[in-house]
């Protein structure tokens, strides 16, 4: 019985140590493609307070605020690189529409509850903003056979980037041997003078081991973490020395590469592309 | 998170002092005029997200904001001026706790909220700084001065200060040491050396300051320097240029500039006086007055007044004053240093040196000797050089006290006296030497023969002379004792009368002149002198008189009234006394007399003197002469039995004296020189000794004479004077006892002329061979000087004694020798003590 009240008056105890403004979580992505858009949740309880305010600021700026006592309640300041679409945004909620680099930067939730505590919440999350480029990785200076004993030299090149893509290349799905890779090389773009167009040089002497059933299969990977991932792959047949040089250079015969334009999701892309994978294979 | 939620925040850093108020700023102006704050929250970062301030203006006027402060964190500590600018979150009383970064959220209504960020810090003063010196003394607690010129030691620590302090040494207003060590143990330190501190050092604050911020005073401590002062000046103030010995002074002298007072102290040359001088101190001055009595030593000495400050060595300063004492001169006198003072006999050369010791100066000395002045005098070789003076040929008269004295302003000093003895031979002490003594034969009288002499140790030889014939008298005669011989001798026969010499001789030789006695054979008195009436009444009539030479016996006298003009004797008076007066009573009043006056010893009656006519006044009265005879009769028995009584009397007790007695006669012989020339001169006069009787007027005298002869000769075996007027009687004579009287010294004068004449011309009685001897000598004597004295004992010769018995050719008659001596009136006390 006094066990029980003690247990009681802590619960009471609890609750009014509780009973202040919670923010519960803020949902804000971490990194946004140029051009998209973003939805930024910032969930609170109120424990009982009422709201004063909830303000989202942009780094030390202020662009929207709900101040449920004002009419309307939702403010919002113009803010380079911050575009709310107001219909979207609510009390939790704001939409921000067509990101660009500008976009990119702490974004603050910052709750107040009301008189006299004026108890405040505040959390904050950074928007990476990523250039994705136009298209996949493009590998040149291939041939359809090798022999063995025959210099294997590619070039794989990805259109520009921000931040820059990593490329690797992979044989036989191995990465390739450090030695075999020269690069990677950057060239800025002249229109984005903020990404650049990444490079990266594979060359080899082809041995009997790197042909697995007859055949080397290269592959260009190019990643933007975590928005971005795809490769170019080509398959290449052992050519006999008999007929030495008999076949012609059909280069592209045997080549073909996968684009991965899907956007966003990783989970999805995760799924997606071994999926696609298996059905292009 | 917290940092980054500032990030990019406007930041101020603000500063406040522990326990003081301080201002968080928070610019919450809008940045469009049609803008308005709603509200201001303030938030510190390590207290999480929970505002501890809030300002709340929503549906407000900015005069009436709604204001909440947190209770955990300032409580009502703070205010949130929104109305300053910028506005302000005003904190009392910071603690340390207080410090942080502050976020001030400002929330307008149309434009963005503004976040601004306060860094604040709380400034934790210093402890205040403590003064230690170098034996780690809190210099501030302790009272000990420095000494001027010294060097001050101070170290300031200071404990604690967050950030921690400077620690700077100033004086007054100028920062004199900036240099500060902050050490491990919190303790921050400034080391400060102060070279040579000085006067104008002297109150001035020597001040550590301790300081970790602008917004707050700093700590300090001060130190007052109290130094101690050397003295600067030091002055005798009166320095008068003489002072006179032995008289008192106050001195004073001043000082200044010491710190603690000054100690003064006196100094004579090189000796401190203690305990003379009263010290006044005022401010940093100090007076010192000294009681000085200047000695005659002091002369020339330095006096210093000494100032110095005894907490500091070598402080002391001086100031002196040569002394001039001005003294009473004083006087040394010796004789000549090769002199032998006891050897200087007469006719030596002695000379004596006078050092005078004086300031001022002096220029002149005078010499005294005795009481006399000395002048110089070549004439009688005094010879007065600048200190000495030089007596040539010295003669005993020179003897005495000398002294020498110098003056100057402060007065007269005389020497101390020096004696100069000069030794002579002897010479007669009293000129009485040929003095006259009167002797019978067989009568041995006593010559008492005194001489100056030094020394004064004399042995004496005598010598008899008559008619020029000089005789040794043996030794056995005389007893000498020191400088006095005494003879005593008896005249046997007439050849044994005349003169006797003494003659003393000591180391420096023989007495030259002779010390002279006239031994003449007894015989009458010589007549009175001088006689006047001294009183006279209706009955009653004094007369006094002046004795004469009593003839070397004792004499009484005698006065008879002769009633005029049948002169009658009618009244007989006698009297021993000396001088003599003669007094009468229950005269008849109105009758006139004639007085006849008298001295009478064993060998007779004087010759008489005589007051010619004393008249009584009253009615004059005719008695016959049968009546006045009648009456005189009585009056004559009565008073020759009275005489006759007193000389028997005296007769018997002048011989009982006389056996006992030594005979002393100290008889003056001032001028025996000249008494010898007259004598010389006077001797052919002489005419043979020639007998003159005096015829007795009044035959009532001869009984008495008779009488007295009787018992004379019964008692003295004497024969009647009257029957051998040259042989005289022995006598015993009581001359010798006969003190100096002071009669002796005055001159009577003599007689006048016409009295004389009168003496001469009508007296019947006045000698016929001797008158004119009378008279002449009389002249003569006259002009002898006043000072001249002398004592006769002459007695009256009637011729028979004219002259000596002892004279072998009987030129020298003893009346003649004796007239001319000058009249002198013997003052005997004779009869008196004869009688006692």
């Amino acid at each position: 019985m006094f066990g029980r009240v003690i247990v009681v008056l802590l619960l009471l105890w609890k609750q009014e140590e509780v009973n202040s403004l919670r923010l519960v979580e803020l949902r804000v992505p971490t990194h946004e493609r140029e051009g998209g858009m973003a939805l930024l949740g910032c969930q609170y309880d109120l424990e009982g307070d009422t709201l004063y305010s909830l303000k989202w600021y942009k780094e030390s700026r202020e662009f929207y605020r709900f101040v449920p006592k004002n009419e309307p309640p939702v403010y919002y300041f113009p803010t380079p690189g911050v575009n709310v679409d107001i219909a979207r945004s609510s009390n939790t909620v704001v939409a921000l529409l067509n990101l660009t680099q500008e976009s990119a930067g702490h974004y603050r939730c910052e709750v107040s509850g009301e008189a006299p505590l004026f108890a405040t919440v505040n959390r904050q999350k950074y928007i990476n903003i990523h250039l994705l480029p136009r298209t996949g990785p493009h590998v040149t200076g291939l041939q359809e056979q090798y022999k063995i004993d025959d210099i294997v030299v590619a070039n794989c090149s990805l259109p520009p980037s921000r931040p820059k893509a990593n490329l690797k290349w992979l044989i036989n799905d191995q990465p390739a041997a450090a030695e075999y890779v020269i690069g990677p090389w950057y060239r800025v773009s002249a229109e984005r003078p903020d990404a650049a167009e990444t490079i990266l040089q594979l060359s080899f002497q082809a041995t009997s081991a790197h042909f697995i059933n007859g055949a080397i299969k290269l592959k260009c990977q190019a990643t933007i973490a975590p928005l971005y991932q795809r490769e170019t792959e080509s398959t290449h047949y052992k050519a006999f020395p008999i007929t030495a040089t008999t076949d012609p250079p059909d280069v592209n015969k045997a080549s073909f590469s996968k684009d991965y334009a899907e956007p966003a999701e990783n989970s999805l892309a995760t799924l997606i592309i071994p999926i696609l994978y298996l059905i292009l294979v | 998170m917290s940092c980054l939620i500032l990030k990019r925040v406007p930041t101020s850093d603000v500063q406040g002092v522990l326990g003081k108020k301080a201002s968080l700023p928070c610019d919450i102006q809008p940045l469009h005029s049609d803008d308005d704050v709603v509200m201001v929250l303030w938030f510190k970062e390590s207290d999480g997200d929970q505002p501890l301030y809030s300002y709340d203006i929503r549906g407000r006027s900015m005069n009436q904001p709604k204001l909440w402060s947190s209770p955990t964190v300032f409580g009502n500590r703070a205010f949130f001026r929104g109305s300053a600018t910028p506005a302000v979150l005003m904190v009392d009383n910071v603690l340390a706790s207080d410090a942080g970064v502050y976020r001030c959220r400002v929330d307008f209504k149309n434009s963005p909220t503004r976040n601004l960020k306060v860094n604040f810090t709380v400034i934790i003063p210093p402890n205040r700084p403590t003064i230690f010196d170098a034996k780690r003394r809190d210099r501030t607690k302790l009272v000990e001065p420095y000494n001027e010129g010294s060097n001050v030691l101070l170290i300031c620590e200071v404990e604690g200060g967050r950030p921690r302090p400077k620690v700077i040494w100033y004086l007054e207003n100028d920062l004199v040491d900036d240099s500060y060590e902050q050490r491990a143990d919190g303790i921050t330190v400034n080391t400060l050396t102060f070279p040579n501190v000085g006067r104008q050092h002297l109150n001035q604050r020597l001040l550590c300051q301790a300081s970790n911020t602008n917004l707050a005073q700093p700590e300090t401590k001060v130190l007052i320097l109290d130094i101690n002062l050397k003295p600067i000046t030091v002055n005798i103030l009166t320095k008068e240029k003489q002072v006179s010995a032995d008289k008192r002074y106050e001195v004073e002298c001043k000082t200044t500039g010491s710190r603690p007072e000054a100690y003064v102290t006196w100094w004579k040359n090189n000796r401190q006086l203690k305990r003379m001088a009263k010290n006044f101190s005022e401010n940093n001055e100090t007076l010192s007055v000294l009681s000085l009595v200047p000695s005659v030593e002091d002369d020339g000495k330095y006096l210093t007044c000494r100032a110095e400050n005894k907490h500091i060595q070598d402080s002391a300063i001086e100031d002196k004053w040569r002394l001039n004492v001005h003294y009473v001169p004083i006087v040394d006198l010796k004789m000549g240093s090769n002199l032998n003072p006891d050897e200087i006999k007469e006719g030596d050369d002695v000379y004596f040196e006078c050092t005078v010791k004086a300031n001022p100066k002096t220029h002149r000395l005078v010499w005294f000797h005795g009481n006399t002045e000395i002048f110089h005098n070549d004439a009688a070789g005094i010879i007065l050089s600048a200190q000495s003076l030089v007596l040539q040929s010295v003669t005993r008269a020179a003897a005495g006290d000398y002294t020498c004295m110098a003056a100057n302003s402060e007065g007269k000093g005389t020497s101390n006296p020096v004696t100069l003895l000069v030794r002579y031979a002897p010479v007669c002490a009293e000129r009485r030497d040929g003095e006259l003594f009167g002797a019978l034969k067989q009568e041995t009288v006593s010559l008492h023969c005194s001489v100056d002499a030094n020394p004064a140790l004399v042995s004496f030889h005598w010598t008899f002379n008559n008619s020029g014939e000089q005789t040794e008298l043996p030794p056995k005669l005389y007893s000498s004792n020191g400088h006095t011989s005494t003879l005593n001798y008896t005249p046997t026969t007439d050849m044994e009368y005349g003169t006797l010499a003494c003659y003393g001789e000591n180391a420096v030789g023989q007495q030259k002149v002779p010390c002279l006695f006239q031994l003449v054979a007894a015989g009458r008195p010589f007549h009175l002198q001088n006689c006047s009436v001294a009183n006279q009444s209706i009955d009653s009539l004094n007369v006094e008189c002046v004795e004469n030479f009593d003839g070397g016996l004792p004499q009484t006298f005698l006065m008879e009234l002769l009633e005029l003009p049948t002169l009658t004797v009618r009244y007989n008076v006698s009297t021993n006394r000396t001088p003599p007066y003669f007094e009468i009573r229950g005269l008849p009043p109105g009758v006139s007399y004639r007085i006849d006056l008298y001295a009478v010893n064993a060998k007779g009656r004087s010759d008489v003197t005589t007051i010619e006519t004393v008249t009584l006044k009253g009615q004059a009265k005719f008695t016959g002469e049968g009546n006045s005879l009648g009456m005189s009769p009585v009056l004559a028995s009565i008073a020759a039995m009275s005489a006759l009584l007193a000389t028997a009397v005296c007769g018997v007790l002048a011989v009982l004296y006389r056996r006992h007695a030594a005979r002393h006669r100290h008889l003056p012989a001032k001028h025996a020189p000249l008494s010898e020339a007259m004598y010389v001169e006077r001797a052919p006069h002489c005419p043979t000794p020639v007998k003159q009787e005096v015829e007795s007027r009044a035959s009532s005298t001869e009984p008495r004479e008779r009488g007295e002869r009787t018992a004379r000769g019964a008692l003295l075996h004497t024969t009647d004077p009257r029957e051998d007027d040259a042989d005289p009687d022995i006598i015993p004579s009581l001359y010798e006892r006969r003190p100096v009287s002071n009669g002796y010294m005055s001159l009577q004068r003599p007689p006048s002329t016409g009295k004389i004449t009168k003496l001469n011309g009508d007296d019947v009685r006045s000698e016929p061979d001797g008158g004119a001897y009378y008279t002449d000598y009389r002249k003569k004597d006259y002009r002898i000087p006043l000072t001249s004295s002398y004592h006769s004992l002459g007695r009256v010769n009637k011729g028979v004694n004219a002259c000596s018995p002892s004279s072998a050719t009987g030129v020298t008659s003893s009346l003649t020798a004796h007239r001319l001596r000058p009249e002198v009136v013997t003052t005997s006390h004779r009869v008196q003590e004869s009688c006692i």
